[in-house]
């Protein structure tokens, strides 16, 4: 049974210094959510140095697009990265999303200016904050997030810091 | 959207985001690991079961 090893994943994309935002169930939780989630959503800088970081940064984990049959001939290597956008996978580390473009978003640096700097588990790495979570969310328009942006709206009731 | 969403704030247990904003967020990422990680092996133990269960009705 392969793991949801998230700190794995985290710590090996910020030691490969792969420029990224942490986005999803993941931030959520970090932010103060009570609720699961299996797979570990980012967005990442598109540029080519950026492409092959992420690749190395996912290579130690065998990285294979999830729900895919397995023996397709798949690389997740730098010009594939370069050559997509988002890609969902999964590797022995549990299943990960990374994405260029995502609905809500402009800019990849408009989402660093709406992130803060977390220090977890040896790495600094940015989190996006609780009200372009909720933009995010409600930009991708689906009706399976109702709940979810229910509870981010009430946990910015709780903490409004955020 | 937003009506649905108002309806379904009402619902949210927030006992259980007051617990988490007491953790650091090094804690809740390490909560969460492990909450699902035996959400995943219990699903694995009853597919387990279902499939040993059918096994012996055979």
């Amino acid at each position: 049974m392969i793991e949801f090893q998230p700190v794995k994943l985290l710590q090996s994309l910020c030691q490969a210094n792969v420029e990224f935002v942490l986005i999803g169930g993941v931030a959520a939780a970090t932010l103060g959510l009570a609720r699961s989630t299996y797979d570990l959503d980012i967005v990442y800088r598109r540029s080519a140095e950026n492409c092959q970081a992420l690749a190395t940064a996912l290579a130690p984990f065998k990285p294979y697009l999830r729900e895919m049959p397995p023996g397709l001939p798949f690389t997740f290597d730098a010009e594939t990265v370069f050559r997509g956008t988002n890609f969902t996978l999964t590797t022995e580390a549990g299943d990960i999303d990374v994405f260029a473009e995502v609905p809500g978003m402009t800019t990849y640096d408009e989402l660093v200016a709406n992130s803060s700097v977390l220090s977890v588990f040896g790495c600094r790495l940015f989190c996006l904050n609780l009200e372009k979570l909720i933009d995010l969310k409600r930009a991708a328009g689906r009706p399976r997030d109702i709940e979810m942006i229910a509870q981010l709206e009430r946990l910015k009731q709780a903490d409004p810091s955020k | 959207m937003d009506d649905v969403i108002e309806l379904y704030m009402k619902d949210v247990d927030m006992s259980l985001i007051e617990a988490n904003l007491r953790l650091t967020p090094e804690d809740r990422i390490l909560k969460l690991q492990t909450q699902v990680n035996f959400i995943l092996e219990l699903r694995r133990a009853k597919k387990q079961a279902d499939q040993e269960s059918g096994k012996a009705n055979d």
